[in-house]
């Protein structure tokens, strides 16, 4: 299946090429360049720098669209299957993002692809952390980042973080096992299948703390998280997937259940 | 059908029964304590008891010899009633209820522990989160509402209590002459809290019974809510219960599998912090000196405002500190251990010192 990239006329539309050309093979179709028609007007010379900045990966397609950005991301997505988006975020401030909404998780919300938002790519990405629910994502977490592995000089390690504590019931109520046990031997069985079980980090803490502190301590340069596996579009509900890809000073990778 | 039908009016009767007793025990068991307040001024000042920082000591330590909060908040009011305690002492003792609260939902936390036989104290956890969560709210909302109280805040809820002195007269006039006639003072104090902790029970029987659902009522243990939702269920709860302890407790049903995710204990529990004072609002409104409601209501507010500001403006923020600090003190049996000492150690100190 095809890759959709956006096309950013700011400097972090660099993000976006930088991470589509790293693109390892699993994941890799034709790519085709997405720009909106206020941005093409306003910057003949946008696609022609895009094309030269890809080489040798040779875009197949450009598509014009109107903008903003998100809503002709998210209508591309809907009209055709794409295999990966790659957008980088707009850049906007607290204020910004409190009154505009945030662009990349507009896109994540909206698209049934796999999302990766771009942001500060190095060279070569070389270190990548998948974060192992042990839920319904899981399996689509652990394929994304092996994914990577393909390229040859790419490691892929994975974290697992147990938010639950046990609730001081006294010894009637006390349940038996630990907190967050079932989870865990979802994540290790998983592991297990593909031979990895030594490559995952378990922390106890708040999720998006913990896996944040886990990427930056290991100084990981992508991150592969599920999107919206615990049924976070509910009233009253958290998204940590959001919450990981704004919070994330890295790449973020988000794929679907 | 008939049955049923049956078996849910007679479980609505006795509710309403319970809550019944529960104000006649209540109430009487106020009149008691104020009675006998004055048998108890002299351990309190003997002891040191003095200013904000000696009742919050004080309250704290009541709070862990009677294993909960709301009859010690109670019993700060009565001694304000009767001239024990002045009202810098009274929002102390209010607020070290709360703390002390706090401590033996820690206590117990650090037992379950044990015998889980646990390395690292999880059930610990949400003792200190709690512990920690009150503290950051209810001293500086004491100070606040001590402030507030001074400058004459709220004046519109005095209450001279004159109609309810009637009432008590006609109800318990006989018993309450007798027993002042034939009992010292200090065991008219003890026979009050002994009624004001029947009177807890008999609300409590009263109040519908949350943790006996069949399903959870959230799965706390699996989803992370958004701070203000589990503000507003902490809040929502414990009017219904009355006591923060008895609130966490009912975090079971909340769970269903005895397990809560981090992230939803704090702001549940700062919810809880502001609703679990609605019977001593009660008793404020109940203990018959002209201030008493209003020093309650002043409190509420303080720390319903304080409460805001982490659950709306940086919850993210509040959460990563408290948590750190939770982590830290429960990351070992020996931290823990410290942690508890140093907590069981402070009311003592502060009873000792101010």
């Amino acid at each position: 299946m095809d890759v959709l990239v956006y096309l950013d006329p700011s400097p972090r539309g660099e993000w976006a090429l930088a991470m589509a050309a790293q693109l390892p093979a699993p994941l890799t179709g034709a790519v085709r360049l997405l720009v909106t028609e206020e941005d093409a007007a306003a910057d003949p010379s946008l696609v022609d720098r895009a094309r030269a900045r890809l080489a040798p990966v040779v875009p197949s397609d450009v598509l014009l669209r109107p903008g903003p950005a998100e809503r002709a991301v998210i209508a591309e997505a809907r009209e055709h299957r794409y295999s990966l988006l790659v957008v980088p975020p707009a850049g906007r401030g607290a204020v910004a993002r409190m009154l505009k909404g945030s662009r990349v998780a507009t896109v994540v919300r909206s698209a049934r692809a796999p999302v990766l938002v771009a942001r500060r790519p190095p060279e070569r990405v070389e270190r990548v952390l998948g974060a192992l629910s042990g839920r319904d994502t899981t399996t689509a977490v652990l394929e994304a980042a092996l994914a990577w592995e393909s390229r040859g000089d790419t490691r892929a390690s994975f974290v697992h973080v147990r938010p639950e504590v046990p609730l001081p019931l006294g010894a009637e109520g006390a349940p038996a096992g630990d907190p967050g046990a079932v989870d865990l031997e979802a994540a290790r069985a998983a592991l297990a299948a593909r031979g990895r079980d030594a490559d995952l980090l378990l922390r106890d803490g708040l999720v998006v703390e913990e896996t944040l502190d886990a990427f930056e301590a290991g100084a990981f340069h992508l991150l592969v998280i599920g999107a919206h596996a615990e049924g976070s579009a509910r009233f009253g509900r958290e998204d940590v997937t959001e919450r990981l890809l704004l919070g994330c000073p890295g790449s973020t990778l988000i794929v679907p259940r | 059908m008939a049955a049923l039908a049956r078996s849910r009016a007679a479980r609505v009767a006795l509710r309403a029964l319970a809550a019944a007793a529960g104000l006649l025990l209540f109430v009487l068991a106020l009149e008691l304590l104020k009675r006998g307040a004055g048998g108890v001024g002299p351990l309190l000042r003997a002891a040191g008891v003095s200013g904000l920082a000696g009742g919050l000591g004080a309250g704290w330590i009541g709070a862990c010899l009677l294993l909960s909060g709301s009859p010690v908040a109670a019993v700060a009011l009565t001694l304000l009633a009767s001239g024990t305690l002045t009202p810098a002492e009274t929002f102390g003792m209010i607020s070290g209820s709360r703390l002390g609260a706090s401590f033996v939902v820690l206590v117990v936390g650090v037992l379950e522990d044990l015998r889980a036989g646990r390395r690292e104290a999880r059930s610990a956890y949400i003792g200190v989160t709690a512990l920690v969560a009150t503290a950051v709210t209810y001293l500086p909302a004491m100070g606040v509402s001590w402030l507030a109280f001074e400058r004459g805040a709220l004046a519109g809820l005095r209450l001279e209590g004159r109609d309810l002195e009637g009432i008590v007269e006609r109800l318990y006039g006989p018993l309450l002459h007798a027993a002042s006639a034939t009992l010292p003072r200090a065991a008219l104090f003890a026979a009050g809290v002994v009624l004001l902790l029947l009177a807890f029970r008999a609300f409590d029987r009263a109040l519908p019974d949350l943790a006996a659902g069949h399903g959870p009522l959230l799965p706390a243990d699996h989803v992370a809510y958004r701070p203000w939702f589990m503000f507003g269920v902490g809040l929502a709860t414990t009017v219904l219960t009355l006591s923060v302890s008895v609130s966490i407790s009912l975090l079971v049903p909340l769970a269903a599998r005895g397990f809560v995710r981090r992230e939803n204990v704090w702001p549940y529990i700062l919810g809880a912090n502001v609703t679990t004072l609605v019977d001593t609002l009660f008793a404020g409104a109940l203990v018959g000196h002209p201030d008493s409601a209003r020093m309650v209501a002043l409190l509420m507010g303080s720390v319903a405002a304080l409460s805001l500001p982490p659950v709306f403006l940086f919850p993210d923020a509040f959460s990563r500190r408290l948590d750190r600090v939770a982590s830290m003190a429960t990351g070992s049996a020996r931290a823990v251990a410290v942690f508890v000492a140093l907590l069981f150690a402070i009311p003592l100190a502060l009873v000792a010192l101010f």
